[in-house]
């Protein structure tokens, strides 16, 4: 038997079962899509967070802000304890050039220390200053390999969503800069959409960083107490409002993170892989109980044993092959639509998906050996 | 051609046990046309499903081409059905998800004949049964008559040098047994393809050229 007959004989099968079929397919579909687009999405998030290691020194303290109330002129004071502060609150934005090319970048709005913090290199025109600032002045920094893409100089315009910036400054091209725009802290308000917003302060110190972050963390907790939030049922919990961490602490997080996605991920790829494995020899079974008396009639027609045997289990295998197929098309459209920089990470997704697809494929070697077992007397005869 | 000697078959069925077949022995030459009569039970079938390598004896020795059956492996059994020898039974066993050109087909598929020259030898095995105008048509659209000449293109398809037929006229009126039992003459007289029919119409063992009786798992008198 030929490899185009085996595809002939298994395709009848699964239109034969259609609804279950399809049941199967959607189940593997949902799950590699899940598991997947949870590896993509965790891993933006990963970004989002080394992106913030990557400009910080040993010597720095990062304070992520999440509640949302808090603003960056409640957290001013810190500037009278540490001289180098950098308020930086970002979001991401489309870019647009006069000469219509877009760009998708992350805007961060922030502070004149900025620059030292961070040591960012300007080549041409100046950085924000505290009078852009003041003045709430719509101006920006980028840097020279964005500025080549867009095709702009300094003193030109650029729009960052709807709203014209002025070009100020341009910053030496490196791993820091790349991708960012930079605006004064006072317009950010108008600029960053407030649903995507991150609000950090990164503070430069010449002390102990690990001493530092406790007391910081201990000021912090003085002014901004922790709202102890009641549940649905009556069950208070901590809602943190701030998380102050030193570039050792990030890095741990960050590599926790890796680990527990990669655990999500594998979790459901392992759910899918019982929930399709089972649904697959469950369905395979009913097929060959079905095709009982045909398969004593292909052995009497001269099918051998493993011919019936792959028959059955290209049923499995082509159906975890749909289902695979089908969360391929929705995630990559997904990745197409919400932004393209995991899409890498994505190809990984489904290349663990296909570990998944092979192993829902295995299941279907059960029912598959039993029917190659089936004694081909006793299914013509249990017919007549 | 085929050549058997004190074959027992025995089915345990908990306690009892059922000798369906008692040390029978036969031999049948290549181009012989003969039927196998007895009452129900008394093991024909049984006889048959070992003379077509379908079943097992419990005891005795199968000579198929000279060659003992026992010592073949499943796949060259398989090999054996796929190529020397054609089935046709009482309730046809065509596969109903399959056209009748389709059911014709199958054991070429698994000869792995290309799929152009297994639609021309199909084609040529409906058209020598009269079915010609029938190939695209499902099991469930056929009479059981044109059925079963489906069953006998398929058995035909791979030019065994035996059929088997278990029936093949039971679920049959008189009629398209005739067309059935010309056929099989005709490819007994035509091409000496050795043709075994088990039955319980004295007509249609009347058109064998020997009939053996089986009674209780044991072949009394042969006439002729
Ligand atoms: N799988 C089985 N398990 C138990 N007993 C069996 C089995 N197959 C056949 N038998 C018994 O063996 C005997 C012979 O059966 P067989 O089917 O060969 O009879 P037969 O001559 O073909 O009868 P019929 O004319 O009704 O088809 C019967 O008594 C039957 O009950
Ligand atoms: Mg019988």
């Amino acid at each position: 038997m030929k490899a185009t007959d085996y595809l002939y004989l298994a395709r009848k099968d699964i239109a034969n079962f259609k609804l279950r079929s399809s049941l199967i397919i959607l189940c593997i579909g949902a799950g590699i899509l899940s598991s997947t687009l949870n590896l993509y999405h965790s891993s933006k998030r990963q970004e989002e967070l080394l992106s913030s290691l990557s400009g910080m020194g040993s010597q720095m303290i990062s304070i992520w802000i999440q509640d949302k109330e808090i603003q960056s002129k409640d957290l001013l004071f810190l500037s009278s304890y540490f001289p180098y502060t950098s308020y930086q609150v970002s979001g991401q934005n489309e870019i647009k050039s006069f000469q219509k090319i877009k760009k998708e970048a992350r805007t961060i709005a922030t502070v004149p220390q900025y620059q030292a913090v961070h040591s960012v290199r300007i080549k041409n025109g100046r950085f924000i200053s505290s009078g852009d600032i003041k003045q709430r002045r719509k101006v920006c920094v980028i840097d020279t390999s964005m500025a080549n893409e867009l095709k702009v100089r300094v003193g030109k315009q650029i729009r960052i969503d709807h709203d014209g910036f002025r070009v100020i400054g341009l910053a030496k091209a490196e791993e820091m800069m790349s991708g960012q725009v930079i605006i004064p802290l006072s317009v950010c308000g108008e600029v960053i959409p407030s649903e995507s917003r991150n609000f950090e302060v990164v503070i430069l110190t010449s002390g102990n960083p690990d001493v530092l972050r406790k007391e910081i963390e201990r000021i912090l907790e003085k002014r901004f107490p922790d709202k102890k939030q009641k549940g649905r049922k009556g069950i208070s919990f901590d809602n943190k409002r701030f998380m102050v961490s030193t570039a050792e602490g990030l890095l741990g997080m960050i590599k926790e993170q890796r680990w527990t996605s990669r655990m999500i991920t594998l979790g459901i790829g392992l759910v899918t892989l019982i929930l399709a494995g089972g649904g697959i020899i469950n369905l395979i079974m009913l097929s060959v109980r079905q095709r009982y008396k045909e398969i004593g009639v292909m052995r009497a027609c001269g099918a051998r044993r493993e011919e019936i045997f792959y028959l059955f289990l290209l049923q499995a295998v082509l159906l975890s092959f749909y289902g695979l197929l089908l969360a391929g098309i929705i995630g990559i459209g997904y990745v197409g639509v919400f932004g393209g920089c995991g899409f890498p990470i994505f190809l990984e997704g489904l290349l663990w998906s296909s570990i998944v697809c092979i192993g829902v494929g295995i299941c279907g070697c059960f029912p598959a050996r039993l029917a190659a077992n089936i004694s081909p007397w006793e299914a013509i005869r249990d017919a007549n | 051609m085929i050549e058997m000697n004190n074959i027992t078959k025995v089915y345990q069925l908990g306690e009892s046990r059922v000798e369906a077949l008692k040390e029978v022995s036969i031999s049948i030459e290549q181009g012989e046309f003969i039927s196998i009569m007895g009452p129900s039970g008394s093991g024909k079938s049984t006889l048959l499903a070992i003379m077509g390598c379908l079943d097992v004896p419990a005891s005795g020795t199968y000579l198929f081409d000279k060659k003992e059956v026992s010592n073949l492996t499943d796949d060259e059994l398989s090999l054996l059905r796929n190529e020397k020898i054609g089935f046709v039974f009482q309730a046809f066993h065509l596969l109903p998800r399959f056209s009748a050109l389709e059911n014709v087909e199958i054991p070429l598929i698994y000869k792995r004949i290309p799929q152009n020259e297994r639609k021309e030898r199909a084609k040529a095995c409906l058209e020598q049964v009269g079915l010609g105008h029938r190939m695209g048509h499902a099991p469930s659209e056929l009479s059981g008559g044109e059925q079963q000449r489906v069953a006998i293109a398929r058995a035909l398809v791979n030019s065994p040098r035996l059929i088997l037929a278990d029936e093949p006229t039971g679920n049959l009126d008189s009629t398209s047994s005739q067309e059935v039992m010309d056929i099989l003459s005709l490819l007994n007289s035509e091409k000496k393809i050795t043709v075994v029919i088990i039955t319980h119409n004295t007509q249609v063992a009347e058109r064998t050229k020997k009939v053996y009786h089986l009674k209780d798992g044991q072949f009394i008198n042969e006439s002729n």
